[in-house]
Formats: structure tokens, sequence, C-alpha cells
């Protein structure tokens, strides 16, 4: 214990990244910190992440910066890669090349956010910023993220005033405390022989599975869409389906059919075709996609797949001429 | 399912608590069944051939033991290694010769249709398969006698902890634990509890955070600048060591809490100061059977310089090919034959012999240059086949020389991290070393070494990586 507490107090130890308390959302990522997080249940520490002053993962935006936001859950964030290894990073420098001048890509992606979070955190940036593209990626995971009840909220209010006031008195033991939860859970995962991946199911690959979470979560995505109409901001909705399964499929075409009529929202699905998967065998591709485009210890993406779904979305930008260096600036005007 | 992982500490524990309330023969039942429990874990298809090798050893070493005259012993070791070598020979070698036979061809104006069989290799052949191998031919020589019960042979051939990665133990030394009561005492336990403990220490936090360093470094072969080929191969070095010593550990302090004492398979091996003294350290089981099997059945040393040379060469030429079908295995098997008869026709020549320290130095470097020959193991897809690109692999590594320290891949700013990966090894490594006791830790005061466990405790606990996707030497 007292080597643990000695070392946790060392100004070189790694630092872990930390949240703060949100009314709405119940906890968004701190503004202006950088540090790590633990991947594959406890099984390693992320490189280390850098976050803006608002809470976003890329460089603080200069003053009149053209920028494109980006929404979405752990996957748009990039858990476990580097900054630079991130879609949204990519995404920059390619969109900066074709332009012929910056843009920076703000990186508004956050562990555990599904479309209602996208929804606020879109709202709230749009108060502030005007963006030349809005980008929401979707998939089916998302079905697992949702609102919170106020209950959940107060509780996560509670946990947080809780932690503060033990990393007072110790800051090791709390560590040992998730270690052993860790522990536990794979325990658990052990003697269930594979356990449950609780967010990936099969309903996520049915045309059913893909209905249901399309009509859950349409109130946002309606919220989303008429946000942007609002700003002027096209808005991208893009799809991640590395399986190629019919839910990617459906949710195409939900999205395609609903708002793609008038306004400038566009849809895009980047499937198993994108990923070079091809055509084989269900569990042959899973097996493939999972030893080429995940972490060894995670199954977030790799740097990899963060590279395909970049180079995919900048294709489809650049062709349909979107962010396409249109007069903005950072700030809105007041 | 992996030594490091849940499934398997709930597995021991569940079989270690019923072990215990047996008498020996009803524990060698539950032994033989919980081992092909852990290996239909690992792949459940190849249980028949595992059961199938068994089932070929125990008759054939019947038949040796059995047989009327040289002739006739003769036959039936003959069929044993035959059928021992095939099946190596179909499932981990057949696509390496055919893919060099259809080049060869290929280069000679001959075109033929490749032979495309995606044969799965069995883990553990290797092990498994070179266990039987030693029965029979220990048979044949006379240095043992058959094994009566099937079971205790089974056993043998099929016990868990070494199934799928050794130590390669000899009939000589397993069978009459096998046979005879086990017993458990307090320093058997200790023993085996520190044994899991430092083994599970060397593969989470040393082997599974040196990973992803060589695996960039590797992954970039064409890039490296030289001092940086140079950190990945030190980085390499301590992570194939770890891993495998690691495991060894594991399987041994398991073997100990059931009252098996397995073989050391390593003993400090860089700080060997010299090639030979290298292969007394290092994978021990595995160069002595060599030694023991192949070595000497070519003749050893008794028939001269050349014949002694030629022999040592062949011998680290198919130790090579053991660890893989590939050329970079064959080529760091050459290596190492090679710089073993540079070191016995330079002993045999001078007698100017070097300071230890300077020879332990100078040894750790032939040593890394083998490992980078070893660890370039790469393969490319081509249409629907893996094909072995492991030259090409090592001439870009060793384009380093050319590119010296031009800007390279980056891995030189994790420079300390590496090193302070190591770091604590090696000051163990070097205590181990100067009392010459794997178990130090038990001649310290219970207060240091209380310490010395609560730092490495905390070390695995904080920095240790879980879910490594196996050990390095299971492909073998």
């Amino acid at each position: 214990m007292l080597i643990g507490e000695i070392f946790f107090r060392l100004p070189l130890a790694p630092r872990h990244i930390s949240y703060v308390f949100d009314p709405v959302l119940g906890k968004r990522l701190a503004p202006s910190q950088s540090g790590s997080m633990w991947i594959g249940n406890m099984a390693s520490l992320s490189p280390s992440m850098t976050f803006d002053s608002r809470g976003f993962r890329n460089r603080e935006a200069s003053p009149g910066e053209p920028t494109v936001l980006c929404l979405g859950s752990s996957e748009t964030m990039g858990t476990g890669v580097r900054d630079s290894e991130v879609w949204t990073s990519l995404l920059s420098d390619s969109l900066s090349r074709v332009r012929g001048n910056a843009i920076l890509a703000l990186n508004g992606g956050n562990p555990g956010y599904g479309p209602f979070h996208c929804s606020v955190i879109l709202e709230r940036a749009l108060a502030e910023l005007r963006s030349e593209l809005v980008i929401v990626r979707v998939s089916m995971g998302d079905r697992n993220f949702q609102q919170p009840s106020p209950q959940q909220v107060e509780a996560y209010r509670r946990n947080m005033e809780r932690n503060a006031r033990i990393k007072t008195a110790t800051l090791f033991l709390p560590f040992l405390i998730d270690k052993a939860r860790a522990q536990w859970t794979s325990i658990r995962a052990a003697v269930e022989f594979g356990g449950g991946n609780k967010v990936y199911t099969r309903e996520n690959e049915t045309r059913e599975g893909a209905d249901r979470m399309f009509t859950r979560e349409t109130p946002w995505f309606d919220k989303m869409d008429s946000l942007c109409r609002a700003a002027g901001s096209p808005l991208l909705f893009v799809i991640i389906d590395p399986m190629g399964t019919e839910a990617g499929t459906e949710l195409r075409d939900r999205f395609t059919a609903r708002y793609s009529e008038a306004g400038d929202t566009h849809v895009l699905l980047i499937d198993n075709e994108e990923f070079g998967l091809g055509q084989d065998d269900r569990e042959v591709r899973r097996a493939a996609f999972l030893k080429t485009y995940t972490l060894v210890v995670d199954p977030h993406a790799n740097a990899r797949q963060h590279a395909v779904i970049a180079g995919s979305i900048a294709a489809y930008v650049e062709a349909n001429g979107l962010a396409a260096g249109k007069a903005s600036a950072t700030e809105r005007p007041d | 399912m992996l030594f490091n992982s849940w499934r398997f500490v709930l597995f021991f524990a569940a079989i270690l608590g019923v072990y215990w309330l047996l008498d020996r023969k009803k524990q060698n039942v539950l032994l033989v069944l919980a081992s092909y429990f852990f290996y239909s874990a690992w792949d459940w298809r190849f249980t028949g051939l595992l059961l199938a090798t068994t089932v070929v050893g125990f008759a054939c070493g019947r038949r040796i033991h059995q047989a009327n005259g040289e002739g006739g012993r003769r036959f039936w070791l003959i069929l044993c290694v035959v059928y021992n070598l095939g099946t190596l020979a179909v499932f981990k070698y057949f696509g390496f010769f055919a893919e060099n036979l259809i080049a060869l061809l290929a280069r000679l104006g001959l075109e033929v249709d490749p032979v495309i069989l995606k044969i799965i290799l069995p883990v553990g052949i290797s092990f498994y398969n070179f266990h039987v191998l030693s029965y029979a031919i220990d048979l044949y020589r006379r240095e043992i006698e058959p094994t009566p019960r099937f079971l205790d042979f089974a056993l043998f051939v099929s016990f868990f902890p070494l199934l799928v990665a050794g130590p390669i133990e000899r009939a000589m030394h397993l069978l009459p634990q096998i046979v005879a009561p086990r017993k458990l005492n307090g320093l058997m336990a200790r023993q085996g509890l520190w044994l899991l403990f430092w083994g599970l220490w060397k593969k989470v936090f040393v082997a599974e955070n040196l990973s992803p360093y060589v695996d960039q470094a590797f992954a970039n072969s064409a890039a490296l600048s030289l001092p940086e080929l140079y950190l990945a191969a030190v980085a390499f070095a301590f992570q194939i060591y770890c891993d495998f010593s690691g495991y060894t550990d594991l399987a041994r302090g398991s073997a100990k809490l059931m009252g098996f004492d397995l073989l050391n398979n390593f003993n400090l091996p860089y700080f060997a100061a010299n090639p030979s003294e290298f292969w007394k350290r290092w994978h021990i089981s595995l160069s002595s059977w060599l030694r023991d099997y192949l070595y000497i059945s070519l003749g050893g040393n008794r028939r001269g310089k050349a014949n002694t040379y030629r022999n040592l060469f062949l011998t680290m030429v198919i130790g090579g090919l053991w660890h893989g079908a590939a050329w970079n295995f064959v080529i760091w098997g050459a290596y190492h034959g090679l710089i073993l008869i540079v070191h016995h026709a330079w002993s045999a020549a001078t007698s100017i012999r070097m300071p230890k320290w300077l020879a332990i130095a100078l040894m750790a470097q032939f040593t890394l240059v083998g490992w980078i020959l070893f660890r370039a193991n790469r393969t490319v897809t081509e249409g629907h086949r893996q094909v072995d690109d492991s030259l090409r692999q090592m001439g870009e590594l060793f384009g380093a020389f050319g590119r010296g320290f031009a800007p390279g891949t980056g891995l030189l700013e994790h420079a300390p991290s590496i090193l302070l990966i190591i770091a604590p090894l090696l000051a163990i490594q070097i205590v181990k070393y100067l009392w010459n006791d794997q178990f130090w830790i038990f001649r310290l005061h219970w207060a240091y070494s209380a310490c010395i466990q609560a730092f490495l405790a905390f070390l695995l606990v904080r920095f240790g990586v879980q879910a490594g996707d196996s050990f390095i030497y299971f492909q073998f």
C-alpha cells in the first residue's frame, strides 16, 4: 500500500483523464487536460490523450479557423489510439491537403455517448461556433447508450463527489478497488465461458434490430438534423458496419429515407467492402476483423481501422463538395 | 486456456482441490482427464491426434521391449519415429516444403500448380511428439523400462502443465514421478507458489509491456535506424525470454503444487560466456534432447573434427527448423551452428581466455544478432496463401547497417520506457547469477523478501498487461 501510495503521488506517475459532472449528460470529459485511460477491462493503459478547452480531443482551434464537428462515442474519441491516429485527426490532415488550407476536425466523441448525448453536445457547440460540416458517427452499439434518467444523473453527481473526497485521503486504494472489480468481471467472463459482451450481440446485425434502434433514437437524430439546418451546416451521418450486415443496410436506408429529401443531410455507410473483409463466412470475417482492425487488449478500433474510416469519410466529403472552403468562422458572430 | 488467465486459475484450483484427496492411481486418472480437457480448450479437433500419438507411442514402446533381436527392436523404433516425424511433417512442414519445391521448380522453368492445403498447426505438437520419441529411443537404448499402464504413459505425454509449450520432459525423469506416490511439503508449496508468481510477473509485466514496442519495430523493418534495430533486438531478447521462461515457471510451479518436479528449462541464458554455454542455459530441455537424440545419433564428436562440426551444424539447423517452417528459423539455427563451430575451433586452437564479464557481454551481442534473425518471421498474403517473407524482412532489418543513424521510426523515444521495464528483471537476474540460486528470494531475511515481493506485486498490479493472446512458443 505504501509503495502504491508513494508512486501515485509522484509527479511522473501516469495521469488519468478525468470527467466533470454534467447536469444533463451525467458526466463529460474535463476540458484542457491530458492523460490516459484504462482499456480492455484495465488490462492496459491507453496512449496519452489531449483535450482542448471544450473537452474535445484536438488541439486548441485558432480564432477564425475552419472546423468540422465530429460527434460519437468512444470510437470517435479514439479509445486506445494516439491523438494523431484518431480518424478525426486524419480527416483534418486529409481535408486540409485537399482544400489547400487548414481545417480542424473537432473531436466531440466521448465514451458511452449515444445519439441523445451527441444531440446535446451539438446543441451546445452550435451555440458558440459554426462548423462547415457536422459528422455524427452511428453504429448499432449506440443503442446501449441512452439518455440518463434523473436518478442516474444524481448518482453520477454523488459518485463524483465521493471519489473526490476519497482521493484527498488515498490515491492507491481507488485504483486497487477498480482493479479488483475488473478482475471480478474477468472471473465472471471465465465462468460464463466468453461472458457477455453487453455492447455487441447478434441483434446488432439484424434488420429488426436496426429498425428498433432507429425508431427509438429518431427524436435525437431529428434534433440534430434540425439544429444543423438552422445553423446552415451540412450534416453527415456515418454508419460504421465492418461486418456488412443487414443492420447496416437497414440503417442507411432509414436515414436516407428520412433525411435526404430536402436540406443538406447526407448518409454514408462504411461496410465490409471498405474494410476489405470480403464476402467470406461470417465467422471468418469476424475473426479477420478482430485481428486486423481492433486493439490487442480491447475490441475498440485500432489505428488501422481509424485510417479506413478517415479515408472513406474524406473521399465522400471531397466527392460531394462538403466542407469545400466556404467562408466560416470558428466562433459565431454576435 | 492461457496460464495467465482466470479461466486457468479456476480450472487449476478445481483440479488441485480434488487432487490431494485422491490416491495416486485416481490422481493420474484425474490428471489425464484434466489434461485432455485443457488441450481441448485450445482446439478439441486435435485431441484425437494427441490420443493417436499416445496409443502409437505406447504400443511401439511395448513392441520395442518385447521384440526378439535387434532387427525387431529397430523396426518398432523406426515405426514410432516415422509416425511422429510424419505427423510433424504433415502438420508443420508440408506447406513450407511444398512452397519451396514449387519455387525451385519454377526457377528451373517447370511451372507446377500450387497445392494449397489449409493445414492448421495443432498446438503443442512439437512438444508431445518429442516426449514420445524420447520414450521410444530410451527404450531402444535400454536406458528405461516400459511403463506397464497405458494411463501412466498417457499422462506422461499429455500432462497439462507442459503439454503446449514444454519443457520437453524425459521419460526417465517424469515417468518415475508418475508411477510413484506424490507428496507436498511446505518447501515445495512455497517454491511452487514463488514459481507461479515469478512466471506470471515475467509474462504479464515484462513480456507483455515490451510486446508493443517489438511489434512496432518489426512492423517497420525497412525504416529502422541502426540504434533502433539494436534497441528492438534488446527488447525482443527480453520479451521472448520472459514470455517463454515465464510460461515454464508457471508450468513448473503448477506441477510442483501437485508434487511433480519438472526440468528447469532456463538458467540465466544471457549470462552465458560462449555459444556452448548459451545452449546449456536456454531452452535446456530442447538443446539436451537434440544433443542426446540427434547429435549423438549422428556420431557426436567421436569421428574427428570435420564430422563433429558437421553434426553440430546439422543439429542446430534442425533445431532451428523445429521452431517453425520458415527460412528465418533455419537461418537462425544455422547461425547458432556456425558460432558454435567457431567457438569449438577457437577453444581448441588457442588458450587465450577473455575476462568473464567481457565474454558475457560479447556473447550477448551474438545472441542479439540471432534474435533479429529469429524475429524476422513475416508472412505476406498472396491470393489465399500466407507466403514466407522472412528473407526479405531480414534484408530490410540488416539494411539498418546502411541506414546508420538516419532518422528512424521514433522507437528511440521509448528507450527509457523499455529500459525501465527491463531494469527490475535485470537486477534480480544479477542477484540470481551471483548467488547461483533460482530460489534466491528464500535466502533473504523475511522483511527484505516481503519488501521485494511487495514491489514486484505492485509492478504487476499497476503495470501488468493482462490480455496477451498467446505465449510466443505456443506457435512451435
